[in-house]
């Protein structure tokens, strides 16, 4: 096969460098560069991470290589091919045609292998029986990775009746395969983890269709799109032992406490879905009294082993004006929503055997956080301030509001309406609206003829950002009284988290200056930096910062006509705190 | 999933915030030299250094225990262990990476060049994760002949 390429990469350099001519008529051309050649790659300890994107079955072998880049054309048309073949899993292939009437066409097929991390699990290392969690490996000489293979293609048909109108018609396909990675759990009374190799076969398909055109001062488009996808690889299978006591290891009814218990499932399963898209867009020229855009999208998603879909719905327009001939102002508003389906989750009764502590039902209904209305507004001032000096002022107004910003924080609570009966009573979804002011100035410069600036400085001021709320530390339960529950008891599910965390900030600033300068002919030199800090000082258990520091320098300089060295350096630090809570039990 | 009333003891969190401190360093260089007309040597070269790690959760010992509670640290009888010192250690990160190219161009005429490099990719792992000691290295050589058209 080697050899079959070698070959095949010798005869388009011959044919490049011989000059035999793809077109021979007077007004053609074509021009390039081509090249063949070999390469041996080899390694030494763990590949792995550093070749993240190396086949690495072609190292430690001789390997053909060959790259093309053609352009050429004719009298209506121009083409390009290019080709870069690396190794049987590395290689990319472009074609594309443009003639002058009506019709382009372009190719692309590329393929490549990304090598995934393996985790050895050695920080898991308790004795089976033990109550420490302890692994088993079933694939101590796995090696993971995905083959990616891409092809896209697309046609544009002109529309003459129409001006710039035109169809386009494109269809991509992905494909991942090789393997991965995947763990088991049992249950808590076991600790015991597994892990294995999992086939991955997925192929991702987008078909697309848009039109546009302008009439007069009227200009409309419309994108359609179509995506599938496929996981072909069978899911695995793991057998779950029966559930135990964990501290007693008594089988008694325990099974009832858990969702499963002594059963083969299977596990680390991939939904098949597709995807519907719909946007339509609309601009009107208005002349001296500005610019009207407008433009509406619909997405519909299908998880076909849930059955759980998805709605995205949005509009936007906007409004440019020339106030003078120094200062323009652009308005722009945009409404979404995302709506997903409400999932009921159906458990087993816990305790199911104990008719007087125990038969507890918990099911409930799961209301997606990804449910939200976004409104958002912006206003953007450009004004010429002097020669070559800019003013930009920008501010954005938005409001996310949220059903159910988290509801992990779900837990029962007895009725205490009905004392001494086992009725609970589930938290409720954590409705949530965060608003968003953000203000954006900047300022560019020339210095000179031979260089320029730029300053940018943002606040932005946030009203109950994102967090999860009642997501860490516990009230105490030890004063607890037998009102909380049946026959005195006080169960896990019980337990009061009040904390709130997040990494979202209330109010943040940033400032970042660039600069370059042309110190002479032969040399110049330009840098940057950016500082950031991000506060929330809102939560009720800590307060959330964040520092960024970034500043980088490149310089270019060419000494003499025989030398050119381009130097850089980027320096990036940030630092961020969190909180960790550990609740305290003894017994 | 169940503790009862007469046995168990909760005596709420104890909690203490942590700084996570990200840095990194990348440096690179592009040098192209031709040392005569028919010889032509370039160098590309990017070498990087990056850490992460938590500072100490210093401040995780309970406070609001009783003096006599089996658990708590004051009681001289207790074996509970509240030494949290090093486990912000556990995720540490620290790498140096370098990835460079060192070749050579030389002209057969005005359109054809043959050209040879070397290519080495390495990575030393300082602190190794969940995924073992990451270091390692990969060496390529490479030759074979361009022509412009």
């Amino acid at each position: 096969m080697r050899t079959r390429n070698l070959l095949m990469c010798s005869v388009v350099l011959l044919i490049c460098w011989t000059g035999i001519g793809f077109a021979d008529e007077s007004d053609a051309f074509v021009e390039g560069t081509a090249s063949v050649g070999a390469h041996y790659s080899h390694f030494t300890d763990n590949p792995q991470r550093i070749g993240e994107y190396v086949n690495l079955d072609a190292t430690k072998d001789l390997q053909a290589d060959m790259m093309l880049d053609l352009f050429g054309g004719t009298e209506n048309t121009l083409y390009n091919i290019n080709l870069d073949y690396r190794d049987i899993a590395t290689k990319k292939f472009e074609f594309g045609v443009n003639t002058k009437s009506f019709l382009s066409a372009d190719f692309k097929y590329g393929s490549f292998v990304h090598n995934l991390d393996y985790d050895t699990l050695n920080n898991m290392q308790g004795k089976a029986g033990g109550k420490q969690v302890y692994n088993t490996d079933n694939d101590p000489m796995g090696r993971y990775f995905m083959e990616y293979e891409q092809f896209h293609g697309d046609v544009k048909v002109d529309l003459p009746f129409l001006t710039d109108g035109q169809v386009a018609l494109g269809m991509s396909d992905q494909r991942r395969s090789g393997y991965k990675q995947t763990m088991t759990l049992d249950h808590c009374a076991f600790c015991h983890v597994e892990s294995n190799a999992q086939r991955v076969d997925q192929q991702t398909r987008i078909w697309k269709a848009d039109v546009k055109g302008t009439a007069g001062p009227v200009s409309l488009n419309y994108d359609f799109a179509k995506t599938d996808f496929v996981d072909r690889a069978n899911s695995p299978d793991h057998q779950w032992k029966s559930a135990r006591h964990p501290v007693n290891g008594a089988p008694n009814d325990f099974p009832s406490r858990m969702s499963f218990s002594d059963v083969t499932l299977p596990y680390a399963q991939v939904a098949d879905n597709d995807k519907l898209s719909h946007n339509a867009g609309i601009k009107v020229d208005l002349k001296s009294a500005g610019t009207l855009k407008g433009s509406y999208t619909n997405t519909n998603r299908r998880n076909y082993r849930t059955g759980i879909e998805s709605g995205f719905n949005a509009g936007a327009f906007g409004y440019a004006v020339k106030l003078s001939p120094k200062m323009r102002l652009t308005g722009k508003f945009l409404a979404y929503e995302t709506k997903v389906d409400d999932a009921f989750v159906d458990l087993n009764n816990f305790r199911a055997g104990d008719l007087i502590s125990g038969n507890l039902n918990f099911d409930w209904n799961r209301i997606s956080s990804a449910n939200r209305k976004v409104y958002q507004g912006d206003l953007n001032l450009g004004w010429k301030v002097g020669k070559g000096k800019h003013l930009k002022a920008s501010w954005r107004y938005q409001v996310i509001d949220r059903p159910a910003m988290a509801q992990s924080q779900t837990t029962y609570l007895f009725d205490e309406n009905n004392v001494g009966t086992n009725e609970l009573v589930a938290s409720e979804a954590f409705e949530n609206k965060t608003t968003v002011n953000r203000i954006k100035l900047r300022f560019d410069s020339r210095i000179g003829m031979k260089g320029n600036y730029n300053l940018t400085y943002t606040y932005t001021d946030v009203d109950m950002p994102f967090m999860n709320p009642t997501a860490m530390c516990e009230e105490s339960l030890i004063d607890t009284d037998s009102s909380h529950g049946v026959d005195g008891r006080m169960y896990y599910f019980q337990r009061q988290r009040f904390g709130n965390g997040t990494n979202q900030a209330t109010r943040a600033e940033k400032l970042t200056g660039r600069a370059s300068y042309q110190i002479s002919p032969r040399t110049s030199i330009n840098g940057f930096v950016t500082v950031a800090r991000d506060n929330n000082d809102e939560m009720n258990i800590y307060e959330y910062n964040r520092d960024l520091l970034t500043p980088g320098l490149n310089l270019w300089t060419a000494p003499s006509d025989n030398l050119l060295f381009t130097l850089g350096w980027t320096y990036n630090k940030v630092t961020s705190n969190a909180n960790m809570c550990v609740p305290i039990f003894d017994g | 999933m169940e503790g009862s009333g007469s046995e168990l003891e909760h005596f709420d969190s104890t909690s203490s915030t942590s700084e996570y401190n990200n840095e990194s360093n990348v440096f690179f260089i592009n040098a192209n030299v031709t040392a005569t007309e028919k010889w032509t040597i370039f160098l590309e070269g990017v070498y990087s250094l990056s850490k992460g790690n938590f500072s100490s959760f210093t401040e995780l010992t309970p406070t609001g225990l009783p003096d006599d509670a089996n658990i708590s640290p004051d009681n001289p009888s207790s074996t509970a262990d509240y030494d949290f010192s090093s486990i912000n250690e556990y995720s540490d990160l620290d790498y140096a990476q370098l990835e460079g190219t060192l070749g050579v161009n030389y002209k057969l005429d005005k359109k054809a060049t043959v050209y040879g490099s070397v290519n080495l990719m390495d990575l030393q792992d300082n602190q190794a994760y969940v995924y073992g000691d990451l270091s390692g290295a990969i060496i390529t050589y490479a030759a074979g002949m361009t022509v412009g058209f």
